[in-house]
């Protein structure tokens, strides 16, 4: 008994052992289960995994242009799993690691290096490569691209600006936005209001926050206005040591902490939207967020190339996401060829799929030349002053640099410029220990 | 068959028994312990176990190293706060415990005060977090009745980590209460009666009955809440995102998960769980024997 017993509970385990290792392998890319494919066969249709964070409402908009794909291209077919945003970088890391890795991947281009360095992204086929080279902007390019390769078209290309709110500033007598620091500083202060409890009731300019990019990337875009940038070109130095550097952190701390022209715990991002925040800076996509929240009350919201220190130069930064497609996976060729259709082949409106995509999903444009050139997008910067202004930056925005350990560096100057404000830190120390803690970072 | 074939076939099916759950052990304690402490030696990035480099005891000296964040603040904040909510999440429900098992309508009570436990720490977070903001949070409203100026409990960093250990020993005395409770009912009244016809009082009764005879209930309680504090920081993230302003509230759990899953630094996330690791080992070893010296056995 207790020998037929023991015999059964052996083949449990066994049969137990068995599922588990097959349905491992029906998953893993290379096979013949449809998830990635069917090997070199030509005849045999091929299904690519596409991970993006197009969820909800985007993922409707994306969702037809994949259809159309699908109905034409038979042999290869093309599989959504969208993930959110917060999500998207882990699922990459862990799918890769388990040996299911997605064909095509939408990824923040600030993620590239550290993405390179991990030997997940493809790079771009010649013709790709000098495809986009050729149409769209330099700072887009160099964005998608890791030491001068290109890996990935372009896709949301955001520059930041200047939002005000055009109300608040004609009540407190200006007639338009400021044009250099010093004003954005004396305006601020003149529209600034207090509740009477030692609380902003009207804030005349605050930074949005919240996380790293928020702080960072305004700072970093300011300090292109004053020729600076965050790193060297080559990205192998940290490049806070520069007058450009040293004037934004003074910018910064005329902000908030003690020297600060406002409370750093006013809520800047909802009072702007219920127009009780003056003046912030933010990438272009806001604008639609903005209409969709404010409504009628949107009418009050002008954009601005951001102010400079002398009030002449142009500066600004330029992030972008790219579509990539995956090292690991075995339709590298396949991958490419809807990429290509999908950025570069007119469908609707004299416009790309992504194009289409972008209007209709986030009503922003798209950056590719010919995209850029139909009737659809001159008619939307003529209608549209806001979308104008964060279109015209993109031509003179610097592209965000996105070194291995980008995010870790970002993430150092946010807190540095935090203990700032939070008095824990002069301008000058901040500076220095994020000077430090950066190059420590490029040089690991 | 011979006595000792026969012993070694009861062996044999005695392990067959316990191979599932010994397997479940081995794949979701044994490997992932072993891995992570493996990892800690080396530099991963996160996608490709190909590109996993030895790198010694690299990580751990970066992390002792004067530059690192990871001793004080993170460090230093993670003991703060594990010693803050304990401190306060104790204290309040052995009182709680103590007073509603002589009131009417005990479960109602219990039940009320274990709510919070139940809810999910995202959603504790977010009340809390508008209960202290400073434009129209509830708890400034209050200051501001009072006739106090308003504050940015979560932004200045002097307030930021007290403000977040008041949330996190509010969330945690549901469940001590639960235990403590237990541990009450379970002395025995004879103890109370005796005590009555010496002529004792409610605080003497306390102390010198309920309290001693609670001791085994007060070490589960202290030891588990405790090393649930050190391991903290879904509330942080929720409450402040980054562990800002600065470091100011950052612990070590959120800093962890964002060296692996933001920065992609899996072997800096794994060393620095092994110190986490070793510190809850040798806090609770100096619990147990604090207890032990003080008369408890049920945990040996």
């Amino acid at each position: 008994m207790k020998k037929r017993m023991a015999l059964t509970l052996l083949a449990l385990l066994t049969i137990v052992m068995a599922a588990c290792s097959s349905s491992g392998g029906a998953d893993s890319p290379g096979t013949d289960s449809g998830e990635s494919g069917s090997g070199k066969t030509a005849q045999k249709p091929v299904t690519l995994t596409l991970l993006s964070h197009y969820v909800g409402q985007n993922e409707v908009a994306f969702k037809p242009y994949i259809d159309q794909w699908n109905s034409e291209n038979p042999d290869i077919q093309i599989k959504l799993t969208p993930v959110d945003f917060g999500e998207l970088l882990r699922t990459i890391m862990t799918k890769q690691t388990a040996g299911q890795a997605p064909d095509l991947m939408h990824i923040y281009t600030l993620w590239g290096g550290q993405l390179a360095k991990n030997n997940v992204l493809a790079f771009a086929p010649d013709d790709v490569a000098a495809d986009i080279e050729a149409n769209y902007p330099a700072s887009a390019v160099a964005a998608s691209s890791i030491d001068g390769r290109v890996y990935g078209y372009p896709t949301e290309v955001q520059a930041y600006g200047l939002f005000y709110n055009k109300k608040l500033l004609q009540e407190a007598g200006y007639g338009g936005p400021p044009k250099t620091w010093d004003e954005l500083i004396e305006m601020a202060q003149h529209i600034e209001r207090d509740d009477g409890s030692g609380m902003p009731s009207v804030q005349g300019f605050g930074f949005l926050r919240g996380y790293a990019g928020k702080v960072v990337q305004p700072f970093m875009a300011l300090m292109a206005t004053a020729g600076g940038t965050l790193l060297t070109d080559d990205m192998s130095a940290a490049a806070l040591d520069t007058e450009a550097a040293k004037r934004t952190i003074d910018l910064y701390a005329k902000v908030y902490g003690k020297d600060g022209i406002t409370d750093i715990g006013f809520p800047t991002q909802q009072a702007f939207g219920s127009g009780k925040a003056a003046m912030t800076i933010e990438a272009g996509w806001w604008a639609g967020s903005l209409k969709t929240l404010m409504k009628d009350g949107y009418a009050d919201i002008g954009a601005a190339p951001l102010p400079s220190p002398d009030g002449l130069t142009q500066g600004s930064l330029a992030y972008t996401w790219a579509w990539s497609v995956n090292a690991k996976s075995k339709h590298q060729e396949e991958a490419w060829k809807f990429l290509k259709w999908f950025n570069t082949q007119k469908v609707k409106n004299d416009m790309t799929p992504q194009g289409n995509f972008l209007l209709e999903g986030f009503n922003v444009i798209s950056t590719r030349a010919s995209d850029m050139e139909s009737e659809t997008i001159k008619r939307k910067l003529e209608e549209d002053p806001v979308t104008k202004v964060f279109a015209d930056a993109l031509q003179y925005a610097r592209p965000e640099q996105n070194p291995a350990a980008a995010a870790e560096i970002q993430d150092a100057l946010f807190k540095q410029i935090e203990n700032m404000w939070a008095d824990k830190a002069t301008k000058e120390e901040a500076l220095a220990a994020a000077q430090k803690e950066i190059q420590a970072k490029l040089g690991k | 068959m011979t006595k000792h074939s026969y012993a070694n076939k009861q062996w044999l099916s005695g392990y067959l028994f316990l191979s599932p759950a010994l397997l479940f052990y081995a794949l979701f304690l044994v490997f992932p312990f072993c891995f992570s402490l493996f990892l800690s030696f080396t530099e991963w990035g996160g996608f490709d176990l190909a590109t996993i480099r030895w790198v010694g005891l690299a990580n751990y000296r970066q992390l002792f190293s004067a530059e690192s964040a990871f001793l004080h603040p993170i460090l230093t904040n993670t003991f703060t706060f594990a010693f803050g909510t304990v401190a306060i999440s104790f204290v309040c429900s052995l009182a709680v415990a103590y007073m509603i098992a002589r009131l009417r309508w005990e479960g109602l009570w219990r039940t009320l005060y274990f709510l919070p436990s139940v809810t999910t720490v995202v959603a504790i977070g977010n009340i809390w977090l508008y209960m202290y903001s400073p434009t129209n949070g509830l708890v400034n409203k209050a200051l501001e009745l009072l006739g106090l100026s308003k504050q940015s409990f979560l932004h200045d960093p002097d307030l930021a980590l007290g403000s977040i250990i008041v949330v996190g020993g509010w969330l945690g005395i549901g469940s001590s209460m639960l235990i403590l409770t237990a541990g009450l009912k379970a002395i025995p009244e004879d103890y109370y009666e005796a005590a009555e016809l010496e002529g004792a009082g409610l605080w003497k009764t306390f102390v010198f009955i309920t309290f001693p005879l609670l001791r085994p209930s007060v070490m589960f309680v202290l030891i588990t809440s405790f090393i649930g504090g050190l391991q903290s920081f879904t509330l942080t993230m929720v409450m402040t995102g980054t562990g800002g302003p600065g470091n100011a509230t950052n612990v070590a759990g959120l800093e962890m998960y964002n060296q692996a899953f933001s920065f992609g630094n899996w072997g800096i996330a794994s060393a620095m769980a092994f110190i986490l690791f070793a510190c809850i080992f040798i806090m609770t070893m100096i619990q147990m024997a604090l207890f032990r010296r003080g008369g408890v056995e049920s945990y040996e």
